[in-house]
């Protein structure tokens, strides 16, 4: 009562105290939520443009221009890029001083990640676009440079449909490559069946990606992920008391897990000594792995995201757990994860999906040099960008005639299994209702903060 | 079994330090701290950033624990300066959308994507006939303990206690008579702000959690709180302990473990069945 001018301004400052912070934080939100987390996005999609200088000497400026504008997440790429004709046009002139390279009209691929957002994947798009950068400067398919059109997602449902509906409806795009997404899949597939789009995903991770006619990821992913690791346990190592615990439960992807275990179960005839999954994403897994611990386990296989991986890691040093054998998924092979765990985690081991990306294995060598160039860090998402854009140009040189998305959806369905020493079962695509041609990991050790290969041989899934 | 009850007790010491905190809060100024562990996450995610940008480990977690006691502090005094005389459900309001803007703000500046808060006592840990008790559980419990006792200590036993009790009962009279009331809010504010930060600190690095999910820890330190029915230090500190040790404890079959998250509501809602269980139709409507 006393304070009336205060008593009267109460309200009206709390309201906007509240406002003020809430304007803060969503002003602008969109597109710089997560201004840390962007770093690495940031750090992987420009590096790319300074590497198209360095192949300028026989790149036409026009190309490596407009190729640099497409690749722009957010440039409204629909519209800026849609009069095609008058952009080869342009392209003519430099392209004379440096007749090698392509220069006919643009054969438009499109590509969905997850560039914002809460789960990023920014390697994989810019690692695609890298591999034709170089088919570009080299000639291009007869001639025609290929313009890989990046489009974020933002991690969310939302974001995926307009994504995709844009390149296919918009850019007329004839095939996507290299997507890298947590969701992309659950949200297009059946807009690519139904408009007669394929798409080559780099990291597929939702499950419909490894279920549909139109998707056929080059990555193994969580699911067969999970089978190929308790393969390992059980098979490899020959271990008897194979446990399984589920950190990563999102209520859509349970049945999925489920299904995974029981594969292992149907492919080796045995089961679980112990299995318990996680209540939230966020819970502190310690309770979950010292009952594996009391279990008797001697090898368990465990999901994840990086925190978990951390967590997990952690779990292990502080409660003396490294008498089990603890696998993680490939989510866990990181060097981030590799530098913040040190020697804390020696004997943590991860599934690679393709060859793993710090060995010095000649296979790697031409990716390795590639990636350098183009300034994009070396990780397993970049090497699924790589993949699925080498098989997309392996495809698109076997087409005679004209290239036109009925004539890529023809290549993909008669692909022959094309196989690289950077894949454990050969990529397939072809006619059938899912495709997971990826049934193979090879498995990686951490020791003193690196990452090493723990046997050189593939662990590949029977059937 | 037994294992478990230890595992539980690292989060349980830091809930039991939220819920004190709480308790105390509420005692002195008539307000439920809803950011109790918000605040506390701000530090924690301080600290992380720190340590990613190259900072030593001591003056990282130093920064993220100031800052929590300043944050904390700003709260306090804008409280006091603003609310000090209104209803509870103004205070009520005036405290959601604070704690609505604080993690509005830890989203935009932290994102959704959980971080590695860095480990402050990598490594030690003792082993106790098979069980395991880490450097973190020790510290983590030592914490609550001295905020509970010390703070006990404090309100009913110092003058500064009196002078805090005196602001909580009647604020205008405490004034006039020459109790410094925002140099005691600030006191408060900022030593809870300090103790949250710091367990914040030690629980977060066990979990895979994102900035807001750790801010959520509020809710089993709302059920600790009101274990201590907003009144009682000890019994917020055994309801926090309680609710870490049984939330371990509940993984231990499956069929229990998918029920973990509710683990703080049930408590609450017992806690409230049994302290009603006097009340006529009339009164406890």
């Amino acid at each position: 009562m006393r304070h009336g001018p205060w008593q009267r301004l109460r309200a009206p400052a709390a309201l906007a105290v509240a406002f003020a912070l809430l304007a803060a934080a969503c002003g602008d939100g969109g597109d710089d939520s997560q201004p840390q987390e962007e770093t690495p996005a940031v750090d992987s999609v420009e590096p790319a443009e300074p590497a198209e200088p360095a192949a300028e000497p026989d790149a036409p400026q026009g190309d490596s221009l407009e190729d640099a504008g497409a690749a722009e997440p957010e440039d409204g790429s629909g519209a800026a890029t849609v009069e095609e004709p008058d952009n080869a046009e342009q392209d003519d002139t430099p392209a004379e001083s440096a007749p090698a390279a392509a220069t006919g009209e643009p054969i438009r691929v499109g590509n969905v990640s997850s560039l914002t957002g809460a789960g990023l994947f920014p390697e994989a798009s810019v690692a695609a676009k890298a591999v034709f950068d170089r088919i570009n400067v080299e000639g291009g398919i007869g001639g025609r440079p290929i313009e890989l059109v990046i489009e974020d997602d933002g991690g969310t449902p939302e974001g995926a449909a307009t994504a995709g509906r844009r390149l296919v409806e918009q850019n007329n795009v004839v095939a996507m490559v290299g997507s890298a997404s947590v969701l992309e899949c659950a949200v297009n597939s059946a807009f690519y069946a139904e408009q007669g789009v394929y798409s080559i995903q780099g990291t597929g991770v939702d499950p419909l990606c490894f279920l549909s006619s139109n998707i056929s990821p080059v990555n193994t992913g969580p699911f067969a992920g999970i089978t190929v690791s308790l393969y390992y346990a059980s098979e490899t190592l020959a271990l008897d008391r194979v446990c399984n615990i589920n950190l990563f439960v999102i209520p859509d992807l349970a049945p999925a897990f489920d299904a995974a275990v029981a594969r292992w179960e149907s492919i080796t005839g045995k089961s679980l000594a112990f299995r318990v999954k996680a209540a939230t994403l966020e819970d502190d897994p310690t309770p979950l792995m010292l009952q594996a611990r009391d279990a008797g386990c001697q090898a368990v296989v465990i999901d994840g995201v990086e925190p978990h991986a951390l967590a997990v890691g952690r779990a292990i040093d502080a409660q003396n757990l490294g008498d089990i054998v603890w696998i993680g998924l490939t989510s866990y092979y990181t060097d981030a994860i590799a530098s913040q765990l040190g020697s804390a985690g020696n004997g943590l081991r991860a599934n690679s999906e393709f060859e793993p990306y710090g060995s010095d294995a000649p296979a790697l060598d031409d990716w390795k040099a590639l990636m350098t160039s183009a300034g994009i860090p070396l990780t397993s998402f970049a090497q699924g960008g790589y993949l699925a854009a080498t098989i997309f140009v392996e495809a698109l040189r076997g087409i005679d005639g004209e290239i036109t998305r009925e004539s890529v959806a023809d290549a993909m369905l008669n692909l022959e299994p094309y196989k690289t020493p950077l894949l454990g079962t050969p990529y397939t695509f072809g006619p059938g209702d899912a495709h997971a041609p990826n049934q193979a990991s090879k498995f990686v050790e951490l020791r003193d903060g690196q990452w090493v290969t723990a046997a050189d041989d593939w662990v590949i899934l029977p059937g | 079994m037994l294992t478990l009850v230890v595992a539980g007790l690292a989060a349980g010491g830091a809930y039991a330090i939220f819920g004190v905190s709480i308790v105390v809060l509420h005692r002195m100024a008539g307000v439920v701290n809803f950011s109790q562990a918000v605040v506390g996450a701000f530090g924690a995610y301080v600290a992380a950033t720190g340590v990613e940008q190259g900072w030593s480990l001591l003056w990282a977690a130093a920064a993220g624990i100031a800052l929590s006691s300043a944050l904390s502090t700003a709260i306090g005094l804008l409280f006091a300066r603003l609310f000090s005389e209104s209803g509870v459900a103004v205070r009520t309001a005036a405290m959601i959308a604070t704690t609505v803007g604080l993690f509005a703000a830890g989203f935009r500046f932290f994102g959704d994507t959980p971080r590695a808060v860095p480990v402050v006592l990598p490594g030690a840990s003792v082993s106790v006939g098979g069980v395991v008790v880490t450097a973190g559980t020790v510290i983590v419990l030592l914490i609550a303990l001295t905020t509970v006792l010390g703070m006990g200590w404090v309100l009913s036993s110092t003058r500064v206690g009196a002078q805090v009790r005196a602001i909580s009962e009647r604020p205008v009279v405490a004034e006039l008579l020459g109790v410094p009331l925002f140099a005691r809010t600030a006191l408060v504010w900022g030593f809870t702000g300090f103790v949250s930060a710091a367990g914040m600190l030690v629980v977060a690095s066990n979990l895979p959690g994102s900035f807001s999910s750790l801010g959520f820890l509020v809710f089993p330190a709302m059920a600790a709180a009101l274990v201590g029915a907003f009144r009682s230090l000890t019994l917020a500190f055994v309801g926090g302990i309680g609710v870490g040790v049984i939330e371990s404890v509940s993984s231990y079959r499956e069929a229990w473990s998918e029920y973990r998250g509710a683990v703080p509501f049930l408590i609450a809602a017992t806690v409230l069945l049994w302290t009603q269980r006097h009340e006529v139709w009339d009164a406890a409507r």
